[in-house]
């Protein structure tokens, strides 16, 4: 018996060059989900003091530390030219979350020069010592999802060639010179996530689930990302509505690449706040 | 295409409209430029009406290659409230021309895809969104949707009937992945000179799963021949084949179910997730049956 879309799937991972799955060593990684009704109006404006208790309270509960200026220097070096890496536009990582993870830096000590944007090709990622990945929640129509993997596509220098089949590789570009080791913290926006039809932003997809995604792993957030989506698309579909294509790239990105893990027994969520439809068991 | 009116409701627009071209989608959109491209999109005018204390509507109009690719990109999802935007007193038919919901509307109109998107929605917005519509539309009368989509068969074999609301005229194999995916490799050899529809057909019984048909009019027999063995190779297996002979039809059991297999002259067909071989087979038939001509089924 033939295999259908399942084989499908495996031979893209085996094309690029997967490795046995059984002997992956064992990971661990805690992301922090933080969520405040308070944090979007009915208008869906932003309550950045809100916001901001929220950003500082996931870095500190995911360091470990007292406060959020010891956080956040115990995730950078002095000396490091920090880039920050939202996603630009069609369902842009939130003004308000930018300015908030700049202000609670600067507040922290670390210069503003020290902090820059670094949206855009290979040369503003080798410009920077240290990375945020800070993307919003989003599905993609060509990858399953286009979130945490697909935030540093630019620098690759050839994003299209990521968008068909090669959507297996997006882990491919964390690993690339100018980009490997060099992030340091991922903060994923999901004030208002898009749960189909992305990147293009279509109102009927969104919802106000006003979190805040911290972690070290990018997989690992990727997958708690994934989570609430796909959940949010059973909701709304009264049953199952898989995204279509699947998101393989999650899978590579650990299983493949190294990046972390895509293992929901691997990962601990920690979650803060309030919790009416949270989505996640 | 038209100018759109300087003010709608109490909402002005902002500027200048913005033109993309084809070679500058990906700088506007990224990769949701490849669902335009998929229907040979040409080109893009964009342009912001704004109110104060009112959501931003951005309005944005494609010219896609033909009325056919207009409809295609309306069919990728036929959620939302069909809405008549002529005037008419009478409900919208089917296929609808224009959909609404939370705030977005989208149209087509000849060879013309238009999204018409409040930030958020309120009354004024709503209200602006659907004179913008009209406004777009300006009284042209309704297209018939394409040749493949208007052949399919209304049912099948063993009262399995056709979801209309989930039949998706396309051509390239990326938007086939997001309705239905088979392989992130074009297995199917699909691309801009083709057109195709995948359709969903289920039974009465509440829950009861559904057999997804695909139909492909290639622009020449020798395309959907190469297609046909492509496919079988890349996803039943290459004996499969061999066993149908080169005008046969095919089946082969999958992980969800049989998949079957029809060629006539231009025209494949594709049935998955059929309960069984007969059913594969049947399916596929029909299909055929009722989309090529009758001189090319007899060759």
């Amino acid at each position: 018996m033939v295999s259908s879309a399942g084989a499908a799937v495996g031979a893209s991972l085996a094309g690029a060059r997967a490795a046995s799955a059984a002997g992956r060593p064992a990971r661990t990684a805690r992301v922090v989900l933080v969520r405040d009704e308070k944090s979007l109006g009915d208008d869906l404006a932003v309550d950045t003091e809100v916001l901001r208790r929220m950003v500082e309270q996931a870095v500190v509960r995911l360091t470990g530390e007292q406060t959020p200026q010891r956080a956040w220097l115990s995730l950078f070096r002095p000396g490091d030219v920090i880039g920050l890496v939202p996603t630009p536009h069609l369902n842009p990582t939130h003004d308000e979350v930018v300015d908030v993870v700049r202000g609670s830096l600067a507040a922290a000590g670390i210069a503003p020069d020290a902090i820059r944007m670094a949206n855009g090709g290979p040369a503003k990622a080798e410009a920077c010592t240290a990375l945020i990945a800070m993307p919003a929640l989003k599905a993609h129509w060509l990858t399953g999802i286009g979130t945490v993997l697909k935030c540093y596509i630019m620098y690759s220098g050839k994003p299209r060639d990521y968008h068909v089949e090669d959507s297996a590789n997006l882990g491919r570009i964390w690993n690339l010179p100018h980009v490997k080791g060099k992030t340091r913290l991922v903060l994923v926006d999901a004030l208002r996530p898009l749960c189909d039809k992305g990147p293009q932003p279509d109102p009927r997809y969104l919802w106000p689930y006003r979190g805040i995604i911290a972690g070290i792993d990018p997989v690992a957030v990727e997958a708690v990302g994934l989570r609430i989506i796909e959940a949010k698309r059973t909701a709304l579909n009264g049953g199952p509505w898989p995204l279509s294509p699947p998101p393989i790239c999650v899978q590579a990105a650990d299983e493949v690449y190294g990046l972390g893990t895509s293992r929901w027994d691997e990962i601990t969520l920690e979650r803060i706040g309030w919790d009416k439809d949270l989505l996640l068991a | 295409m038209r100018p759109l009116p300087g003010s709608v409701g109490v909402f002005r627009l902002a500027g200048p409209p913005l033109q993309v071209r084809a070679s500058g989608i990906f700088d506007y959109m990224n990769g949701a430029g490849e669902l335009y491209l998929g229907y040979r999109f040409e080109l893009l005018e964009a342009a912001e009406f704004e109110a104060v204390g009112q959501p931003r509507i951005l309005v944005e109009r494609y010219l896609m290659g033909s009325s056919d690719d207009a409809f295609g990109v309306l069919s990728t999802d036929w959620g939302g409230e069909p809405v008549d935007l002529t005037g008419s007193s009478r409900a919208p038919g089917w296929p609808p021309r224009a959909l609404y919901g939370a705030g977005l509307l989208r149209l087509r109109s000849g060879p013309i895809f238009a999204r018409v998107m409040a930030d958020r929605e309120t009354a004024a917005a709503r209200a602006a969104v659907l004179d913008l519509g009209r406004a777009i539309v300006g009284g042209g009368g309704t297209d018939a949707p394409p040749a493949v989509i208007g052949a399919l068969p209304a049912t099948l074999a063993r009262d399995l009937a056709l979801q209309r609301d989930r039949s998706v005229f396309f051509r390239s194999h990326l938007i086939l992945n997001s309705v239905y995916f088979l392989s992130h490799a074009n297995i199917l050899a699909l691309g801009t000179e083709a057109a195709a529809v995948a359709a969903q057909y289920r039974r009465p019984a509440a829950g009861s799963p559904a057999v997804h048909v695909i139909v492909i009019h290639y622009p020449a027999a020798e395309t959907a021949a190469a297609a046909r063995h492509s496919f079988a190779e890349a996803y039943l297996g290459v004996g499969t084949l061999a066993a149908a002979g080169s005008g046969g039809v095919a089946a082969a059991r999958v992980e969800d179910g049989w998949v079957g297999l029809g060629i006539a002259g231009e025209f494949l067909a594709l049935a998955f997730g059929c309960g069984d071989e007969s059913e594969a087979r049947s399916a596929v038939a029909q299909a055929v049956a009722a989309l090529a001509p009758p001189e090319v089924r007899r060759e």
